[in-house]
């Protein structure tokens, strides 16, 4: 971790034009939360539904991709890494200071609405408030490191996790067949967590805590490495006649 | 003091030879890197920051070979041709954490005395982009120097410069030249090296065409034979007057122009309009052909 890195990094995640929407979903989900308390009602018939579903399941994974891709992928495209990079500073320490970032501005933005509007929908449940926290700070740092991966390896890194998230995890991760797909799907990783910590009835996860825990650590673990490896390789070419 | 060093460095990407067996040694002072674009500058300047490996060839500095070698930037400093800089930051902020990267003793010493070198001081609490294209290049300077490296590279850093800018950076890597330190720069404008730099290597498609003192060179690039198309009202007898003058070194007559290679430019301008009057022959058109700055490289290749 590279403390003069970490603080440019979050400048830049948080002062690009893009940082807007970092504020428009979590607004989204807490006014949600809010109204749904005042219509009434036991909250425990759609918490689920807003914190897991809506928080975990798409607000996490898309604020990942907005901050993940701009963490590294960003500098890479408009050649600001190279500042960084002539500096005698090893690589895997930019990437996981890169990482770390990402993953804190995410759950900065996702995480912590999450545990909020849990709160305000069940102000008793704090066990459950930060069980699904937790969750949505797993969820932050795996999905990040895949994008950060992304953005390193390609420049369509933000159509390509898009693909990723509404194809793979919702579209084909929902078929009954899915077995394999859902065994590589970060949602239900974080989801199964979700569902361990919290005492929520409607999450259902479709894989064992196992295979999320060790899955999760895996598609971090090789993420990170990926995109340590292309960073040790980066490259800057020149323009050539023939 | 630091020595560069190429030896038999090729750089081919695909089937395209970017940078072709080019051997030199680089020492201490300044030295312009000088070539048109596409001639595989910037390919020759990212093998020696460490950014981009040679494909065949040795790339050193001070013995150390330069690809995937961090310990090397603390002796290099870098100035990419792209204008990227983190705008969000204020010109002291950006400086401040190049020394910060590099664990200087002092960083807040290092980057003021950096920011004083190019002048910027005034606008170091500006954000960077607010900046001009000229006060960003400074910024990126004071970055690639804030720890004093031994070698400093810079891919067409006056781009974008207006010239008291220009001239403002041409002292500081003249003195830092002076200082001992190894300045290398790339340009594609003559001019820009004529003034800075005491040695010139020339690039053309990614050959090095000539090497030395830019003085010799520069009187290899005047001495050339100059090529002019002149259309006249009697091409004939114009082309049989000049061709007896020594500054003609041959007439081609062509259906509706003359094509004269004159081995002096200055005596063949002088001489045109003098036997033109003298034969009563009127000059239509006296247009020199091939004065491209690549033209000019293509000959000192071939001489």
């Amino acid at each position: 971790m590279n403390p003069v890195i970490a603080s440019i990094t979050w400048r830049g995640a948080l002062g690009r034009r893009r940082a807007i929407l970092l504020f428009v979903f979590p607004a989204l989900l807490l006014v949600l939360t809010i109204l749904l308390s005042i219509l009434g009602g036991d909250p425990r018939d759609w918490i689920s539904a807003v914190v897991s579903g809506l928080g975990i399941g798409a607000m996490i994974p898309i604020l990942a991709l907005i901050v993940g891709t701009s963490v590294l992928g960003v500098e890479i495209e408009d050649g600001n890494i190279v500042h960084v990079l002539t500096k005698p500073v090893p690589r895997h320490e930019i990437v996981i200071t890169k990482l770390v970032v990402a993953s804190a501005v995410t759950a900065l933005f996702g995480a912590v609405p999450i545990v909020l509007a849990t709160i305000i929908a069940m102000p008793d449940s704090f066990g459950t408030a930060f069980g699904l926290g937790a969750a949505a700070l797993v969820g932050s740092i795996v999905y990040s490191a895949l994008f950060v991966m992304l953005s390193a390896l390609t420049k369509r890194a933000v159509p390509i996790g898009l693909l990723y998230i509404l194809i793979w995890e919702n579209l084909l991760g929902g078929l009954a067949a899915a077995r394999g797909v859902r065994a590589l799907s970060v949602r239900q990783y974080t989801t199964r967590i979700a569902q361990e910590l919290s005492d929520l009835p409607d999450i259902n996860a479709k894989v064992g805590l196992g295979t999320a825990v060790v899955m999760s650590i895996v598609f971090t673990v090789f993420a990170t490495y990926l995109a340590i490896r292309k960073l040790r390789a980066f490259t800057i070419a020149g323009d050539v006649t023939a | 003091m630091s020595e560069i060093e190429l030896a038999n460095v090729s750089r081919w990407y695909g089937n395209l030879v970017a940078v072709n067996d080019i051997s030199m040694r680089i020492g201490p002072g300044v030295t312009g890197l000088l070539g048109p674009n596409g001639a595989g500058k910037t390919t020759l300047l990212s093998m020696l920051a460490g950014f981009l490996k040679p494909s065949k060839g040795k790339v050193t500095v001070d013995g150390e070979p330069t690809w995937s070698n961090l310990d090397l930037y603390r002796k290099i400093g870098f100035v990419p041709e792209r204008e990227a800089i983190f705008g969000y930051l204020t010109g002291w902020e950006f400086v401040h954490a190049s020394a910060r990267l590099h664990k200087l003793p002092n960083t807040r010493a290092s980057a003021q005395a950096a920011i004083e070198l190019v002048d910027l001081v005034e606008a170091s609490g500006r954000k960077i982009e607010t900046y001009s294209k000229g006060m960003r290049q400074r910024a990126r300077v004071a970055a690639a120097l804030v720890h004093r490296p031994s070698v400093l590279l810079l891919d067409e850093p006056f781009n974008g410069m207006d010239p008291r800018q220009r001239l403002h950076l041409m002292g500081v890597l003249r003195r830092m030249g002076e200082a001992g330190h190894t300045v290398l720069y790339s340009s594609h404008i003559l001019e820009e090296v004529e003034r800075l730099a005491s040695v010139v290597q020339v690039m053309v498609t990614g050959r090095l065409a000539a090497s030395g003192d830019f003085r010799s060179i520069r009187r290899l690039m005047t001495h050339r034979p100059h090529v002019f198309t002149v259309r006249s009202s009697d091409d004939r007898r114009l082309a049989a007057a000049l061709v007896t003058d020594g500054s003609v070194a041959g007439v081609t007559v062509g259906a509706d122009a003359l094509t004269v290679s004159a081995s002096d430019y200055g005596a063949f301008t002088r001489l045109l309009p003098q036997v033109a009057r003298a034969e009563k022959i009127r000059l239509r058109e006296v247009q020199p052909t091939d004065e491209s700055l690549e033209s000019v490289f293509s000959y000192l290749v071939a001489s």
